[in-house]
């Protein structure tokens, strides 16, 4: 929205919003893959090193520093960069209710590898948030502002 | 001590980070743009504002705690509380940045609201 101001900048932001929208989606799609599998990765890593207690905190953040805890985040950081990338590529008001589709994904990983009951309260709950974001994103207005 | 409080911790400090970035970019947004600065040059100057830094090392911070809190709970049971971030960003943003907050918005944050508690006695 400060953009006005300063010609190169909005020709080239307008230039990135009209091209690109199927390269967007593949940013997106890659995001929700790479996103739930650090997720994934992270608990797995996690449960394996067992449960934190703040009396062994210096030894426990030692043995944080294996393969699999920085495999995992390594993907979630990728993440992000494809999530900032998508950004670019696609409105705000579309990326932010189809990334709630992030925590469908992470339900039925959470359940077909890491063997989690999932119950129907849960996935209630999960749609009943989604249904949220999505009346939060039809606000065209404030999502204009976040996107600048 | 309940698990779930690394949760909301690590929730926080991603809230915190995100006030940080907006702040930080708009007052990078504020000074004039050097002519003909190179993509990389722009990326570092934005990355090394101060209020983005401590943005990004509290979204660090965050990371840690939200290990602490997978290391205890189910990534099912604590995963959809980042939803809370839906609430908490706009409501600070708001309260902190004088942003707008247009009654569809509060609607949304209001249905979420109703959504997590659900996840949380699940």
């Amino acid at each position: 929205m400060n953009n006005s101001d300063n010609p190169s900048a909005a020709t080239s932001n307008s230039s990135w919003m009209t091209g690109g929208k199927m390269l967007g989606m593949i940013y997106l799609l890659l995001n929700l893959i790479i996103s739930v599998a650090a997720q994934v990765v992270l608990r797995a890593a996690m449960e394996q090193l067992g449960g934190f207690e703040p009396g062994n905190a210096v030894g426990y953040f030692i043995s944080m520093l294996n393969p699999m805890v920085i495999g995992g985040l390594l993907l979630y950081g990728s993440g992000t960069i494809l999530w900032l990338l998508c950004l670019t590529k696609l409105d705000l008001s579309f990326a932010y209710p189809a990334a709630t589709l992030q925590y469908f994904l992470v339900f039925w990983s959470s359940w077909y590898f890491l063997g989690e009951s999932i119950s129907w309260m849960r996935i209630g709950a999960l749609c009943v948030i989604t249904v949220g974001v999505i009346i939060m994103s039809l606000d065209k207005e404030s999502s204009d502002n976040d996107a600048s | 001590m309940n698990p779930l409080i690394y949760v909301f911790i690590s929730i926080l400090f991603v809230t915190v980070s995100q006030l940080l970035f907006k702040h930080g970019i708009t007052l990078i947004e504020q000074q004039p743009k050097p002519e003909n600065m190179p993509k990389w040059k722009s990326i570092l100057r934005m990355v090394f504002q101060p209020h983005v830094f401590g943005g990004l090392f509290c979204n660090g911070l965050a990371a840690i705690c939200w290990l602490l809190a997978l290391s205890k709970l189910e990534l099912s049971y604590v995963f959809p509380f980042i939803s809370l971030n839906y609430i908490l960003v706009p409501v600070a943003a708001a309260w902190i940045l004088k942003e707008k907050l247009s009654t569809t918005r509060i609607a949304g944050i209001a249905v979420i609201c109703i959504g997590v508690f659900l996840i949380a006695f699940s």
